[in-house]
């Protein structure tokens, strides 16, 4: 059973639309979920729900089995990382991190013991007694999750706690999180616009597209199998195709690819008539350029193919790009380590395509 | 966004309210509501004086010049202060605190020495160029009172903005003027506003400058106030007078309010990101213009004066200083400086009391900006624009039975000077309340925090330091505060701006030294009160 | 903080509710301007001798007090009143705010500082006068100006300061003392001339003395409207002992103000009110008005002060002016001379 469940849950401001509808999501104990989703999907408002300190309008949010609605903020139980960090001006770092113990009326022992314990799973002990206009951003960062993990939260909320910093230090910091919640057997709720934070961070990520959570899964299965177009889309997984599918074949101005016989009859769109095709990059590889008329036999053997365009290929640091244009006019990017054989820019180039991997969605997505 | 949340913000606002506007009530509208009534109930209608103010020429010419000069007077220390403002909140140099608190220091001067400094500067300017008793002279000294007003409010404003816009416009080809015109101007606008409503205020209801530089031909309407209740007894006269004057302040804040309301609640940033070490020949030069330009406008005056302080005789000294010890005389009035500094330091300290109690209730009140709160906010200005004659009329009108009457009426005092002080704490505390990150009071929340915890941990220890600044404001108006005491006190315990007064009341260079030498004094004092306070400062938003 | 803003508002109100009047046994209260004083030795012998406490109740300059005392006569600050000077004894007069009361010692005043009222009493008078570098008009090799009428001479262009008489009492005083010497008309012709001759106007005595007078300060006045009694002021007040005086008197612009008191009708201690009187006409106090107030004492059996003989000048024929003339010319007279002079 979850850690933090959340189930039905409506939101919105004021007498406005709803800026979450019907939000489902669950967060186990020792595990960082990642919240993936465009600025103005609903994120932040999500947490600000679960922190309690925007109202519900209707739904369930339940930790460790306790319903949250009539818990007031405070009392929850839950430390919120803010983004650009919130820290209190008025208290130096110690006086920061100390808050949250001081709130629960522990004595001073037992709030110094978290205070340096909480400093020191953070690795800023040496500068418990700096102001905190005197910290870098990354101390700042650091600071404001000592502070959240001093009061021994059961799940620790983040809301993009990286975002203002650079990358080398926001990957380092997003590779410790995993190790603090683990060893604190909490869970963690981590904010970000950012696949790459969510892939480095999350045991499982939640896609969140307009208001509401679309697809919680392992990063594995989110890229393997997504639940609609636009979560598709929003993960970059590959290309989307309009299609017109009829007896288990995908036709357009692309080309046609015939279905495996699991995706003709468990697809959403598996009648006959438009759809959209999701083509996923890792399903493509390119192989050559196509042959005379007659090379038909050369794609058989190679399974299912179409043709493509080449536009350019560059080297970009281990990999080479492979930029490419498809029959319709749609553009698509590769990676791939081998391009020899590949022709000049302007030439056909021949994909070979594992059908397995297509995803077949409803039209008009 | 509900600011309150679950906290129930709007109730406290309400009961907040509660204090400032009895205060308000009490020692502002009713006594104003008695003088006025009084010199209007005379023929029983209020628009027959009225009309016969207005129908008057000589006053209409004393409205159309108090007015002007007020306009002028305004704009030429928004010139002079706006330099300043710039380079004391962009270039952070060694100095720089001294000279901010300095600016303040001619706010606590009686107008008599101040005139008396300008006539002296004046007189030597002659040769050169002659402002003796020119219109000139007027904004001059006004420039010098209020130019701090700008200094500090726009300043305050002014270090908290983030400087990426003004480097994003430049990157975009504005050269540093449009960027300022364009990008920093428009953000410092509420500022500006505030400043430039609290200078007219000042300016338009100024007395004794005007007429110690004017000379003839240069009457205000608080002149003509003056005379109508001091020698006329003319009570109908000096009311639509009041009311006139009442009118004018009430259409200024009205129009200040307009400006705030378009770029209210801005929050600041949450670090002084404009304030950057000066390095330079650029910078070096933008700092010794600003100084120059102080110099010119508040260094010459504030020097004439020292120099006045140390005269003896033919020569220089400190005897004025060493006479500070003791009364001229074993009389009954002539107090000892030194107890009158006493006395000048309690009701000071009193009246900043008070007036921290009134204006953090009302900043409070209005943090929201309600309706009622922005009311509030404007109701609370009105004392700085009216006639301290008027206002002290009605004060002994008022009060002359009760607790305030006899030895009573010395509570009078500061009650009388925080009605002054009360706008420059909330002008001073709004800002860092409306700046107060609401993710702050949220962190404490879920660190566990009920909403009264929130409240004393965050808001109370941000407010009151801010508030100690606020403190610092309140205490440099009052302390030189002397149109309010000398009507209102009654009791032989002179403050320094009275025995300065009294001082000058005799002739002979001893007297006229000691005068000086007070006000050195208490220049002193205040630069070195508001130097203090201006050190307290807590994280980003301590200071503003 | 809100129950703290209720506490001070509740212990307002409370004060202002249930503050009794202590008027009727606390010390007697002598309302006047803020010029006054006395020797505190000569205070505290009245006090020992008649057991009576004196509270010293300043209410501004001589027009705002006696304004003050008019507009609360139901319920006044004081229970006795000095300082009303003759320019507005006549506004005093008609407002009926005193009992009469002939005071001790009335036999030693001069018939010409009497009022020919019992409901005031003469205290002290002082003389407003044209004061003059006497420094300066040595420098410039110019002769002082010898009276009045010369003051309009061209020869003395842009040499005088004077006060505003809508805003100053010796400025209100000297304007008299041109109606009294020259007629109305020609007084204000006169005016018309001064202005011509760049006269200063400062709104006060202290604006016009320490802000234009060459002798006291950096302003370029030699001729500066102020008291007979200046001079010896300049002596005593010197940065260091001197046995001349800088400055003169132009005996012939002088004009007489008498200050007198009187006991206000509505005192519930009208005996301690009279002894208070009786006190202010007593020989130690009239001995004490030249060094604390710098005006003459009205009893002619009081011997001035050695620097008062020495340098202070006693006009034989000042300027007078009857207080009903004044307080039915007054406020004309000023609206003329904003019109002449001001506008």
């Amino acid at each position: 059973m979850g850690l933090l469940e959340v189930a039905g849950l409506r939101a919105g401001y004021g007498d406005g639309p709803d800026v979450l509808s019907d939000v489902h999501l669950d967060v186990r104990s020792g595990e960082v979920v990642a919240l993936l989703g465009a600025s103005g999907s609903g994120k932040s408002t999500l947490l600000r729900c679960i922190a309690g300190l925007h109202p519900l309008r209707s739904g369930d949010v339940t930790l460790d089995g306790r319903d949250l609605r009539r818990v007031s903020v405070e009392q929850r139980g839950i430390g919120l990382v803010f983004q650009d960090h919130a820290l209190f001006p008025h208290h130096d770092v110690t006086g920061n991190v100390a808050f949250g113990p001081r709130m629960q009326g522990l004595d001073r022992a037992e709030t110094a013991a978290r205070v340096a314990r909480a400093l020191a799973d953070v690795g800023l002990g040496h500068l418990a007694h700096r102001a905190i206009d005197e910290l870098s951003g990354g101390e700042q960062q650091r600071v404001a999750l000592a502070r959240a993990l001093a009061t021994r939260p059961r799940l620790l909320l983040l809301d993009e706690p990286y975002g203002s910093l650079d990358r080398p230090l926001r990957e380092r910091l997003v590779d410790e999180l995993p190790g603090l919640v683990r060893g604190e057997d909490i869970g963690a709720l981590l904010v970000t616009h950012d696949q790459q934070e969510a892939l480095r961070a999350a045991d499982r990520v939640a896609v969140m597209v307009a208001g509401t959570v679309r697809q919680l899964d392992t990063p594995e299965r989110l890229w393997a199998d997504p639940v609609d177009a636009e979560v598709a889309a929003f993960l970059g997984v590959g290309v989307l195709l309009d299609a017109e599918m009829h007896g288990g074949v995908a036709s357009g101005a692309f080309g046609a690819l015939t279905l495996p016989p699991p995706l003709r009859t468990s697809s959403a769109a598996g009648g006959d008539g438009p759809a959209r095709l999701l083509l996923p990059r890792r399903a493509l590889r390119a192989i050559a350029a196509p042959g005379g008329p007659d090379a038909a036999g050369d794609r058989a053997a190679a399974g299912a193919t179409l043709t493509a365009t080449l536009v350019e290929v560059r080297f970009a640091g281990e990999r080479h790009r492979i930029d490419l244009v498809l029959g319709d006019g749609t553009r698509l990017t590769l990676l791939s380590d081998d391009v020899s054989g590949l022709p000049s820019p302007g030439a056909a180039v021949t994909l070979a395509v594992d059908v397995d991997a297509l995803r077949v969605f409803p039209p008009g997505q | 966004m509900s600011r309150g949340g679950r906290t129930g913000g709007r109730g406290r606002g309400a009961a907040l309210a509660v204090g400032p506007l009895v205060f308000l009530a009490l020692f502002f509208a009713w006594p104003l509501t008695l003088v006025l009534s009084r010199g209007l109930g005379v023929d029983g209608a209020l628009l027959a004086p009225l009309r016969d103010v207005l129908t008057d020429p000589y006053l209409q010419q004393v409205a159309r010049f108090t007015l002007g000069q007020a306009l002028a007077s305004t704009l030429l220390t928004l010139l002079v202060g706006m330099p300043v403002a710039a380079v004391l909140s962009t270039l952070d140099f060694r100095g720089r605190r001294v000279i901010e608190a300095a600016t303040i220091v001619p706010f606590v001067l009686p107008t008599v020495v101040v005139g008396t400094a300008f006539v002296a500067l004046l007189g030597r300017l002659a040769p050169v160029v002659d402002l003796r008793q020119t219109t000139l002279a007027i904004l001059l000294a006004h420039v010098f009172f209020n130019v701090s007003v700008v200094v500090r409010t726009v300043g305050g404003l002014w270090r908290h903005l983030d400087a990426a816009p003004v480097l994003a416009a430049r990157t975009l080809g504005a050269t540093r003027l449009r960027a300022f015109l364009h990008v920093t101007l428009p953000r410092l606008r509420p500022a500006i506003g505030a400043a430039a409503a609290v200078v007219f205020l000042f300016t338009f209801t100024s007395f004794g400058v005007v007429l110690i530089l004017g000379g003839p031909g240069r009457s205000t309407l608080e002149v003509e106030i003056h005379r109508a209740t001091s020698q006329l007894l003319d009570l109908r006269t000096a009311a639509a007078l009041s009311v006139l004057q009442l009118l004018a302040v009430v259409a200024t804040l009205g129009v200040y309010d307009r400006t705030r309301r378009r770029h209210a609640a801005r929050p600041l940033a949450r670090a002084a990101l404009s304030l950057r070490p000066a390095a330079g020949p650029r910078d070096r030069m933008a700092i010794a213009g600003m100084l120059g330009l102080l110099m010119l406008v508040q260094g010459l005056p504030l020097l004439a004066l020292l120099e006045r302080s140390l005269r003896v005789g033919d020569g220089w000294g400190l005897a004025h200083f060493r006479s500070l010890g003791a009364p001229t005389r074993e009389a009954v009035m002539s107090v000892a400086p030194a107890v009158a500094v006493r006395n000048s330091l309690l009701f000071a300290l009193a009246a900043t009391l008070i007036a921290m109690v009134v204006g953090t209730s009302a900043a409070l009140a209005a943090v929201g900006g309600s309706r009622a709160g922005r009311l509030m906010d404007g109701a609370l200005m009105l004392p700085l624009g009216t006639s301290a004659v008027t206002l002290g009329l009605g004060l002994l009108l008022a009060f002359r039975t009760g607790a305030f009457a006899g030895r009573g009426a010395i509570l009078l005092v500061p009650l009388a000077q925080a009605l002054v002080a009360v706008p420059f704490v909330v002008r001073t505390m709004l800002p860092v309340l409306r700046g107060i990150d609401r993710r702050l009071r949220e962190a404490a929340a879920t660190l566990g925090a009920a909403p009264r915890r929130v409240w004393r941990e965050i808001d109370l220890p941000i407010v009151s330091r801010a508030g100690l600044v606020a403190a610092g404001f309140a205490f440099a108006v009052t302390v030189g505060e002397f149109g309010a005491t000398i009507f209102v006190a009654r009791a032989s315990n002179p403050t320094v701006p009275v025995a300065i007064h009294r001082a000058l009341g005799l002739p002979g260079a001893v007297n006229l030294g000691r005068a000086m030498a007070l006000s050195v004094l208490l220049a002193l004092i205040t630069g070195a009160t508001v130097l203090l306070i201006d050190r307290i400062r807590v994280g980003a938003v301590g200071r503003f | 903080m809100r129950s703290r803003t209720l506490a001070a508002l509740l212990v307002t109100t409370v004060l202002i509710a249930g503050c009794g009047d202590d008027a009727a046994d606390g010390p007697v209260r002598l309302i006047t301007h803020d010029s006054f004083d006395v020797s505190i030795e000569v205070l505290e012998a009245f006090t020992a001798e008649t057991g009576i406490e004196v509270e010293i109740v300043p209410l501004g300059d001589a027009g705002s007090a006696l304004n003050r005392v008019i507009l609360t006569a139901d319920d006044p600050e004081g229970d006795v009143l000095f300082g009303v000077d003759s320019t507005f004894l006549t506004r005093a007069l008609d407002a009926d705010l005193f009992l009469p009361y002939r005071a001790a010692g009335l036999d030693q005043v001069d018939a010409s500082l009497l009022p020919g009222d019992d409901r005031v009493t003469p205290i002290s008078f002082g003389d407003v006068c044209v004061n003059y570098d006497i420094a300066w008009f040595a420098d410039a090799g110019l002769a002082v100006p010898a009276d009045l009428a010369a003051l309009a001479d061209p020869a003395y262009a842009g040499l005088l300061a004077v006060q505003n008489p809508a805003t100053s009492s010796p400025g209100l005083a000297f304007l008299l003392g041109t109606i009294e010497r020259l007629g109305e008309d020609e007084a204000f012709a006169f005016w018309e001339r001064l202005r011509a001759n760049d006269v200063l106007v400062s709104d006060g005595w202290s604006e016009a003395y320490y802000g234009a007078f060459t002798h006291a300060s950096d302003g370029d006045r030699p001729l500066v409207v102020s008291y007979a009694s200046s001079p010896p002021a300049e002596v005593l007040f010197a940065a260091e002992p001197t046995d001349t005086a800088p400055t003169g008197v132009i005996v012939d612009t002088c004009f007489r103000q008498i200050e007198y008191a009187g006991i206000l009708a509505s005192t519930p201690r009208a005996d301690d009110a009279r002894r208070l009187v009786d006190f202010l006409l007593s020989p130690a106090f009239q001995a004490d008005v030249p060094l604390t107030m710098f005006v003459f004492p009205v009893r002619s059996d009081v011997a001035l002060p050695d620097v008062f003989v020495a340098h202070a000048v006693l006009p034989e024929r000042p300027l007078v002016m009857d207080p009903v003339r004044i307080d039915a010319g007054r406020e004309g007279w000023i609206a003329r001379f904003t019109d002449t002079v001001l506008r």
